[in-house]
């Protein structure tokens, strides 16, 4: 290639280079092309390295399958083709190449909660009217299940790591593991015997499927008093109760820590002032926040603890278990900057079903702005895969990004930028985040972002803020009344899911004129001006949001997705 | 003090710390052991690139050198950057024959770091480049036709950035 280097040094060379830069090299003469074809491995599983899709160059290409799902690695047969599949799945969530919608009829109607496992070919899903189905993700077929009386209507669904823990009507929390998973040397003295009752019979009524997708008895926790939310990510499972948060080890079923209060703990941002102050500490009273109010939303790392309460988001650390955060739920602006979606802006690409819109920027000034308070709530948090952002929904159709929030309060107004997602007074409905992709489900649309393309104008200021951020929407995910029976949105690498009514989809899939019908009816929806009465001043001027009825209810409601990896 | 003969027979007085830069010295040093005061002969490198090279190596004498099992982990977050530091720059500032006969003997002295500011110099000159630019840049004639030019540009199509 280069004349004067010997092979193995202008794979050096290559290995400095990216896709988009190596992807040109052929192009050059005959005798380039001959050596990447000839160092095609080589160059391709560096490559890989440096993109990120494995961690090192010491992987092998035989472990891709401990890292990846069979469905992100179908037809991958070499570095290249795996390179090229990663690149397909990155641009097909960000809507620039192919995706199709999907439905998973196996899993289950009336189902409230979802859970995928890519890695283990499987979906959870648990029921308006009760009971619990575990069914495959690629053939359509029930793998194993629990039965309505014991598993209580619209139970919340958490899972991680081959552990599945779902709440039972007095608000204790069962835990399940995979049976691939389960060794003989694991706890069972807290095992409850219900729980081996219902595994009997749940193994007798799917032995033909056995190992697939099976779990067996883990524990049932007692919960320490009455609990609302949980948040299991492994190994912690967070069960959030009036004014406690309840840490609990799941492989060792202990409860491990307990943060109190939440209520009013003391106010972070006093606390240097106190240290400051020459009063002496003893009498000195400390500060302390206002009520958080009934529980929302909880979230956990191995860092934090991350709560949504009716009047605040509040993050506490675990290692002190002092609140950190505190963002309150009434403010004037959340945050610096803001995009709105610009319907117009509609841009699709060939074979994709998301449509991409543009976003309209504005740099806030928050001196500047009226003194009027909106007051709305955070319903849900999420913590970014660095542990560094959080990614909080407001029950009106709003996302506040917080980049570094442990970067004190000083700054705070500048690291926060917030994402108007249609019409401003339109109910949310479920946040979900994995990896860089952010995806928010409300009565206007299912709307997907990167969370690094929100958080880059701040590194590069000479680009335009209005054309900067680039939001997909999925279409056929669109219809608001039956938006309106969504309870649940997950997101693996290369699918989301969330509960729909199959035989819309189906319809709208086949049918042009009800795809331009869709079309019409979110135009006009957002561009409805006339809603602006839907909220409430309070003496004091400030605005309560009043939100948008659930008027629709569908008895159907299966798992539905897009899947972004090409092809059927 | 440690003398270096080069290929066309310049030798060259240099201080321990500096030639010790180079692994490959540092080994022979290590070999012949402390007394030795004959001339170490570097058949491969001639005397203008030996010059360039300790140069280098003067600059960045008593920095740590990367562990001989450095593991392949920390090799490839190093090769997330093309960062180059400033005086780096400069140095490598040098016409295309002088930078591959510094990647060369970087490699052949196994000089990791030089060797890497020597590949990533290269990198960046390729990259964002078009096929006819990066001709241009190494006086390359295309031998494609152009249908084959057209068929190549097809099966990479997956790879431009949108």
């Amino acid at each position: 290639m280069f004349n004067q280097l010997p092979t193995e040094l202008t794979l050096s060379v290559l290995s400095f280079l990216d896709l988009s830069c190596i992807s040109v090299l052929p192009l050059v003469c005959k005798s380039w092309k001959y050596l990447i074809d000839e160092n095609e491995s080589t160059v391709y599983h560096r490559l890989a390295a440096r993109c990120g899709y494995i961690h090192s160059t010491a992987v092998v290409f035989n472990q891709l399958p401990s890292l990846y799902s069979a469905k992100s690695l179908a037809s991958v047969t070499n570095w290249k083709s795996f390179c090229q599949r990663r690149v397909h799945i990155s641009k097909s969530w960000v809507g620039k190449a192919s995706s199709h919608y999907v439905s998973y009829p196996s899993s289950g109607s009336k189902v409230h909660r979802i859970k995928v496992d890519e890695k283990a070919g499987i979906i959870i899903t648990s029921f308006r009217d009760g009971g619990l189905c575990v069914s495959d993700l690629t053939d359509n077929q029930v793998l194993w299940s629990l039965p309505k009386p014991y598993v209580r209507q619209f139970a919340h669904l958490e899972y991680g790591e081959g552990f599945l823990i779902f709440d039972r009507p007095g608000g204790d929390k069962e835990v399940w593991r995979l049976a691939s998973d389960y060794t003989s040397t694991t706890v069972q003295s807290k095992i409850h015997p219900d729980q081996v009752a219902a595994s009997e019979e749940a193994f007798h009524g799917h032995a033909a499927t056995y190992p697939q997708g099976h779990f067996k008895p883990w524990a049932v926790l007692k919960m320490p008093t009455a609990t609302s939310a949980f948040r299991f990510v492994y190994p912690t499972l967070l069960v959030g109760a009036r004014d406690h948060a309840f840490l609990w080890d799941i492989p060792s079923c202990k409860l491990t820590q307990t943060i109190t209060p939440i209520q009013e703990p003391e106010d972070p941002s006093s606390a240097f002032a106190v240290v400051l102050s020459n009063a002496p500490s003893f009498d000195a009273a400390i500060p302390r926040l206002g009520r958080l109010g009934n529980l929302n939303y909880v979230d956990v790392d191995h860092k934090h603890v991350f709560i949504c309460g009716v009047s605040a988001l509040r993050v506490f650390s675990r290692a002190t278990g002092k609140c950190i955060l505190d963002v309150p739920s009434a403010r004037q602006e959340f945050g610096s900057r803001k995009f709105s979606v610009l319907y117009e802006s509609e841009r699709q690409t060939k074979g994709a079903v998301l449509v991409n819109h543009y976003t309209d920027g504005e740099v806030l000034d928050v001196s500047s702005s009226s003194r009027l308070r909106i007051i709305d709530e955070f319903i849900a948090v999420h913590v970014s895969s660095c542990g560094r952002h959080l990614v909080a929904m407001q029950a009106s159709s709003q996302v506040v990004i917080i980049e570094n929030f442990e970067g004190g309060p000083s700054s705070l107004y500048n690291r926060m930028v917030h994402i108007q997602l249609g019409l401003v007074r339109s109910r949310s409905k479920y946040l979900a985040i994995h990896n860089d992709h952010v995806a928010v489900a409300n009565n206007n649309g299912l709307f997907i972002f990167s969370l690094s393309a929100v958080l880059e104008p701040r590194v590069n200021p000479s680009t335009s803020l209005s054309r900067s951020l680039v939001i997909s929407r999925a279409p056929f995910f669109g219809y608001h009344l039956y938006m309106s029976n969504l309870t649940c949105l997950q997101l693996s690498d290369t699918g989301l899911y969330l509960n729909w009514d199959p035989s819309y989809l189906e319809f709208c899939h086949e049918d042009e004129d009800e795809q331009r019908r869709l079309h019409a009816l979110f135009q006009v929806r957002m561009s409805a001006t006339d809603r602006t009465v839907r909220h409430f001043r309070t003496p004091t001027g400030d605005m309560i949001i009043m939100l948008d009825e659930d008027d629709f209810f569908t008895e159907r409601s299966t798992v539905c997705g897009i899947s972004f990896t090409p092809g059927l | 003090m440690i003398v270096l003969k080069t290929s066309d027979n310049e030798t060259f007085t240099v201080e321990r710390d500096v030639a010790e830069r180079s692994v490959l010295i540092k080994n022979m040093l290590d070999d012949i052991g402390e007394n030795s005061e004959q001339a170490i002969p570097l058949p491969n490198v001639n005397s203008s690139v030996l010059k360039k090279v300790l140069e280098y190596c003067e600059h960045h004498r008593g920095e740590p050198l990367p562990a001989a099992d450095a593991d392949t982990s920390q090799d490839d977050t190093r090769k997330r950057t093309t960062d180059i530091s400033e005086w780096d720059q400069k140095f490598i500032t040098v016409d295309q024959e002088m930078l591959f006969e510094i990647i060369l003997a970087a490699n052949y002295l196994d000089i990791k770091s030089l060797l890497d500011v020597g590949c990533k110099t290269v990198a960046n000159m390729i990259k964002g480049k078009t096929p006819e630019e990066i001709r241009k840049l190494f006086n390359i004639v295309n031998d494609f036709t152009p249908e084959e030019e057209a068929q190549i540009k097809k099966e990479n199509e997956w790879a431009e950035d949108r």
